[in-house]
């Protein structure tokens, strides 16, 4: 299975959201990495059809996703950033509907509606009003509904936002079960979600594609780039405007900084391994994550 | 579409809180109101036992001859010489209730001066027509008059006594503005969300990309909001109807609808309870039609308020100058076509047929109700059209 992206491009009256976008994904989990307005939802929303390109297109296996129309769909779960549900409804009812809209009914539908509920831990509130769930609740929600249909690709967008630490480990342990013979695309601000279950990552910046690698391979890039150091809150004032900071912890002997840089800074300071959120700040700059 | 994405499109509209606080507001106002009709002596007690003795009364031409003679303003006492003994001593059965007793009596001069009344304005105002129609004038007021005259000679009408006030009431229910302008006030509240909820709940995404995608969403709603239409339509029309009948008795059947207050010179050839249901077929395509433009608009729009309000404007601005204008005779004008083809006249009709009212198309004088009818069906799937490519063409920008 393959889905491929040719020369996509979305403009939005003046504004350039996606530019001349491709690339081809197989099986796999994708971890899509940018800064607020790099076109990281834009281009999920291309991908799920909901937004039509200015120019390009998406295919799969060939074929424009647009022509194969409930063909792709059925194979498609897409999980938004803002989850949307009908307030008055329950869990179950809600669920039995989308259920419904993917074609799924009857005993079919309330089994794999328990089995997801389950899965997502919302089982005992299967019946209480969906405007009585707390943010991370209706997260949850959006993931039942995404798998409703046992999809084969799946996106995601912003998927752990808003859920508590044991959530996300659950949840990044259901994606990664899941992930085997599918395409899962998957963006998030917190980038150790990605570090722990993303194969490849797409770094987008300004509308465009800057990267697409294993996050091993990007690793390697900023090996030697990373670096700890400890220095006083004066010297630390002076520092924080001329590198790329990438952490910042506060001791009792000083601040503990880390540093994203090509080459060692003039000060004491020690190399260390990088993580995926260098490689963010290398590419992006800033402490800003 | 299956029956669950249909139930569930159903619940959505029904659900709706605001549907049955408005409902049972305005039906708890009008039983109030209406009910407190039951015990007047005009409606509790009418000439109606008496309608064989009374029918073969009028048809003395004698009788008839004496209240033209007398401009149609005959008293009991002028009556009585033609009026069975029979009458008198069902009036004197309530002599012990003076009121119920001047009730029945005021109704029996009124009723029969009336009948007559219209009867001969009905004779005279087609003899005219003959008369006109006999000049072979190519005018266009010729033409709508021979058309007129045509349908008065097609569809033979007779006039009966109209002896109590159910009749009356049971047209006049679809014909006051209180009744079907509350009907498309639930149709407008009900609808106006259909697909703007959706944005607003920010339910669009799993709905576009499910597997019954953008067609079948929109073909469940349809169908979900076309039951809605027709369950507030019937139930509403069974509603008044029941009250009514509670009120002022059940309307005999076999009247025609000629007999009744302001339709002697109707083209219509059937009984009141025919144009009833007439008035409720032009209710459920009124309805339907102003669904279709809620829908339409609804579609485009991010907010239920702004299809409420632009489709309730036309409705209501419409209905206004419907009720505000006079119509011209005989020939629609470019001025009266705006209130001649509101959905409110198609809902009512009254002013339709209570006379004959043409438009004229390239020189064919074509009935204003017909042209009515053609344009709302028109306007109804220009809507639907409208919709279906607006939501099939949907995105989710934000």
């Amino acid at each position: 299975m393959e889905l491929s992206v040719y020369n996509l491009t979305k403009d939005f009256g003046g504004k350039r959201a996606v530019d001349n976008v491709s690339f081809k994904l197989s099986c796999g989990v994708y971890g899509l990495l940018g800064p607020n307005g790099a076109g990281k939802t834009t281009l999920m929303k291309m991908l799920v059809d909901i937004l039509t390109p200015s120019e390009g297109e998406v295919c799969l296996n060939g074929v424009n996703i647009h022509e194969l129309g409930a063909g792709y769909r059925n194979k498609l779960g897409y999980m938004p950033q803002e989850i949307g549900v009908y307030k008055n409804f329950s869990a179950r009812k809600f669920l039995k509907y989308i259920a419904a809209l993917k074609g799924i009914t009857g005993k079919t539908a309330d089994k794999k509606i328990e089995d997801l509920l389950n899965l997502v831990g919302l089982k005992d509130v299967g019946r209480k009003k969906l405007g009585g769930f707390s943010g991370g609740m209706l997260r949850r929600i959006g993931i039942a509904q995404t798998l409703l249909n046992d999809p084969e690709i799946l996106i995601l967008d912003e998927p752990t936002a808003g859920l508590d630490p044991q959530e996300r480990i659950r949840f990044r342990n259901i994606i990664s079960e899941l992930s085997e013979h599918k395409i899962v695309v998957l963006s998030t601000h917190i980038i150790s979600d990605m570090e722990f279950i993303a194969g490849k990552v797409i770094i987008m910046r300004n509308g465009g594609v800057l990267k697409i690698d294993t996050t091993d391979r990007l690793l390697q890039e900023v090996e030697g780039k990373v670096w700890s150091a400890t220095v006083s809150h004066s010297m630390f004032r002076e520092i924080k405007s001329q590198y790329i900071i990438g952490n910042i912890i506060q001791k009792s002997d000083g601040v503990e900084v880390r540093i994203i840089r090509d080459k060692k800074p003039d000060f004491h300071c020690e190399p260390i391994n990088p993580i995926l959120e260098d490689v963010f700040s290398y590419y992006f700059g800033g402490n800003v994550l | 579409m299956n029956t669950k994405m249909l139930s569930t499109e159903l619940y959505k509209i029904y659900s709706k809180k605001v549907i049955w606080v408005a409902l049972a507001s305005f039906l708890a106002l009008y039983l109030l109101l209406k009910l407190q009709f039951i015990d007047k002596a005009n409606v509790k007690y009418t000439l109606e036992p008496m309608r064989p003795e009374l029918t073969s009364a009028v048809e003395n031409p004698d009788f008839h001859k004496l209240v033209m003679e007398k401009d149609y303003n005959c008293t009991v006492e002028d009556m009585k010489p033609y009026i069975p003994a029979s009458v008198f001593d069902y009036i004197e059965l309530y002599s012990k209730n003076e009121r119920i007793r001047r009730s029945l009596n005021r109704d029996l001069v009124n009723i029969i001066n009336n009948y007559y009344e219209r009867t001969d304005n009905r004779v005279a105002f087609i003899n005219e027509l003959s008369q006109d129609a006999a000049m072979s004038d190519n005018t266009k007021l010729a033409k709508a008059k021979t058309k007129l005259l045509q349908i008065y000679q097609s569809t033979p009408v007779t006039i009966e006594l109209n002896l109590e006030s159910s009749a009356n009431n049971f047209i006049d229910v679809n014909h006051s503005a209180l009744f079907p302008c509350v009907i498309m006030l639930i149709i407008l509240v009900g609808l106006a969300g259909i697909y703007a909820d959706e944005y607003t709940s920010g339910t669009l995404s799993p709905l576009l990309t499910s597997r019954q995608g953008r067609r079948g969403v929109f073909f469940s709603k349809l169908l979900a909001a076309t039951i809605f239409i027709f369950s507030i339509v019937l139930f509403m029309e069974a509603i008044y109807m029941a009250v009514t009948a509670i009120c002022y008795h059940a309307p005999n059947t076999a009247i025609s609808a000629a007999s009744t207050n302001g339709l002697s010179l109707t083209t219509y050839g059937g009984t009141v309870m025919g144009f009833c249901f007439r008035q409720i077929s032009g209710t459920l395509l009124a309805a339907m039609t102003l669904g279709s433009i809620v829908m339409c608009i609804s579609a485009y729009s991010k907010n239920a308020l702004i299809p409420f309000f632009i489709a309730g404007i036309y409705y209501g601005s419409t209905a206004i100058y419907a009720n505000m204008i006079t119509f011209p005779e005989y020939i629609s004008s470019i001025w009266s076509l705006p209130g001649e083809l509101s959905l409110f006249m198609l809902q009512t009709q009254v002013e339709l047929v209570d006379t004959g009212h043409f438009t004229n198309i390239f020189g064919l004088m074509v009935s204003t109700l017909t042209v009515n009818v053609i344009f709302n069906l028109i306007l109804m799937m220009l809507c639907l059209m409208i919709c279906y490519k607006g939501y099939t063409q949907k995105e989710v920008k934000n």
